[in-house]
């Protein structure tokens, strides 16, 4: 069952002649459990194409769906709803408050949640100790470690139990080792069903996914698939790389034309 | 004019208000002839007249046993100065100084000391009046009259409404200056309450941007900066009253001079204050508010 469906989405910033393409026309689906990995160069459009799956940037034209819902036909207040409901997300720099405790932080995607303050104390203590991170919420962000604070990221982004979690270059800031256990907590709970779509400069970390987007100019212009849909992941990718579809193709052709051609 | 005995003045001490008598002055008054005019001729005790007639103007000094100190009017008509000799029903009296002019039947009256009075006069232990000076807002005044007028049954007792009268208009006069001031107050601390937000909200872009990627609706986001600018506006507000409550019972012996005039914890201008202070802040944080609710969250997060 399709669970996320992308269709042409198309991000231009500035207007007329100096306008800048940001993503020039991107398509794919995944289901329900999938795990998309996004890699590409700086400035290929990874991080714009993250914050429009996040319904944080509106696209200038496409189709998004999760889970039935034209996530882009939403009002503003609907869209942060959404983001509470079938989001988490997980930064590249952590960006926990600095003046909040761990668990607090935590807390913050419950605070318009109207349970009790008991109830999401609680959830968030579960949140923590499903990252490992038990005992610890009552620190600050600046008394735990590097790799700590990721795993309160993590905590903070699955608190809601959402659908999907966006993770944009989570392991960006970290060692490999810590960068290893963080991609093994996201295999963990990519196993229980969660939905993640990852951009990732680390190709170690991208062989966790299921399928992997290369970008580049603000389009796909190499698709890559693991071996295996059903329960494939963490076993690594196919060394078959599958070339770019035939539509991505097309339009990265156009894209090169127009480019040589003095356009963009 | 009914006289009344020196000694009973002292009761006045014991009414039920006796507490908001700042200065009980009392006066003898009688004519006496000088060079061929009549005048009228005052006794009264000069402890207390800073109390009663605290904007006369004395040149020279206020009079010692056998001074005088003569009206303004009655020193140019009967050529006055300070340092000069008059003569009243036989006996010399030197004049320590002349008031300024002060516009009411001061100007045409000498003052002498009580028992100086009292002695030209022959009326020993006597007084004609006195003057009783209540410094307080809102004190009781008809009741004080009532209350003077039972403890001296043969004295008529009223209230000097001029001087209440002159002496509210300075008051309204001072109040509506201070009301002026505290509007302009208001208006800069309600700048200072809008700039300070503004600059609060920038700095919080990043925090703003993660409240809205995680799912704060912007109504959230306003809520947030109101709630804080409301908590802070009631503490500046109970804050101020108190402070404010402080240096007015600092400053206020130095404006009656140890009367005992005094400032309470008023509930009502509190509730005012801390009310005045609440939408002060709120309505200066509506537009931080609506600047923060409407940040893009996408522009928010790149600040981080």
């Amino acid at each position: 069952m399709i669970y996320v469906g992308v269709e042409n989405l198309v991000k231009k910033y500035g207007a007329e002649e100096a306008a800048v393409m940001a993503v020039r026309g991107i398509s794919f689906e995944a289901q329900a459990g999938d795990w998309i990995a996004f890699m590409g160069e700086s400035g290929s459009g990874k991080s714009t194409l993250l914050s429009m799956l996040g319904a944080l940037n509106t696209p200038t034209s496409g189709k998004y769906r999760v889970d039935g819902v034209d996530v882009y036909s939403l009002e503003q207040e609907e869209r942060a709803d959404f983001r509470r409901t079938y989001l988490g997300f997980v930064f590249q720099s952590f960006h926990l408050v600095p003046y909040l405790t761990v668990r607090e932080n935590v807390m913050l995607p419950l605070a318009p949640v109207k349970i009790r303050g008991k109830e999401k104390k609680a959830k968030a203590d579960e949140a923590l100790a499903r990252v490992g991170l038990d005992g610890k919420g009552n620190r600050l962000p600046n008394q735990v470690s590097g790799g700590e604070q990721e795993r309160v990221a993590v905590a903070r982004a699955i608190v809601n139990h959402p659908a999907i979690l966006l993770a944009d270059e989570p392991t960006g800031n970290l060692d490999t080792r810590t960068t290893r256990g963080i991609m093994e907590l996201l295999k963990r709970l990519n196993s229980e069903g969660m939905t993640i779509l990852m951009v990732t400069h680390n190709p170690e970390c991208a062989q966790y996914a299921r399928r992997v987007l290369h970008l580049s100019d603000g389009l796909v212009v190499e698709r890559e698939e693991a071996e295996g849909q059903e329960g494939g992941n963490g076993r690594g990718l196919n060394e078959r790389k599958e070339e770019a579809t035939a539509a991505d193709r097309s339009r990265y052709k156009v894209f090169l034309e127009n480019f040589f051609k003095g356009g963009s | 004019m009914q006289e009344i005995r020196q000694e009973d003045l002292g009761k006045i001490q014991n009414i039920k208000n006796a507490n908001n008598v700042a200065a009980v002055g009392p006066m003898l008054i009688g004519g006496i002839e000088v060079k061929d005019h009549k005048v009228l001729l005052a006794g009264m005790d000069f402890q207390v007249y800073q109390a009663l007639r605290p904007w006369w103007n004395i040149q020279g000094a206020v009079p010692e046993k056998d001074g005088v100190l003569v009206g303004a009017e009655a020193a140019r008509i009967l050529d006055l100065a300070p340092g000069k000799r008059v003569r009243a029903k036989g006996r010399d009296l030197v004049v320590s100084g002349v008031l300024d002019s002060t516009g009411s039947q001061d100007d045409q009256i000498l003052f002498t000391r009580l028992d100086t009075a009292q002695s030209i006069l022959g009326r020993k232990g006597r007084i004609s009046m006195a003057e009783v000076a209540a410094l307080c807002s809102g004190c009781p005044i008809e009741e004080m009259v009532k209350q003077i007028s039972e403890i001296l049954p043969g004295a008529n007792v009223m209230a000097i409404k001029q001087v209440v009268k002159g002496r509210m208009e300075t008051l309204d006069h001072f109040r509506k200056g201070s009301y002026i001031l505290s509007a302009v107050v208001a208006l800069v601390g309600g700048l200072v309450v809008l700039v300070t937000m503004m600059g609060s909200v920038r700095e919080r872009t990043s925090e703003i941007g993660i409240f809205r990627a995680v799912g704060f609706r912007q109504s959230h986001i306003m809520r947030i900066v109101l709630m804080e600018a409301g908590i802070l506006s009631a503490l500046a507000g109970l804050s101020g009253y108190l402070a404010g409550l402080g240096a007015a019972r600092l400053a206020l012996p130095f404006f009656t001079e140890g009367h005992g005039a005094s400032v309470s914890l008023d509930p009502f201008l509190a509730g005012g204050a801390f009310l005045l202070a609440m939408v002060l802040g709120l309505a200066a944080s509506i537009y931080p508010a609506l600047l923060a609710a409407r940040m893009d969250p996408n522009e928010a997060l790149r600040a981080l």
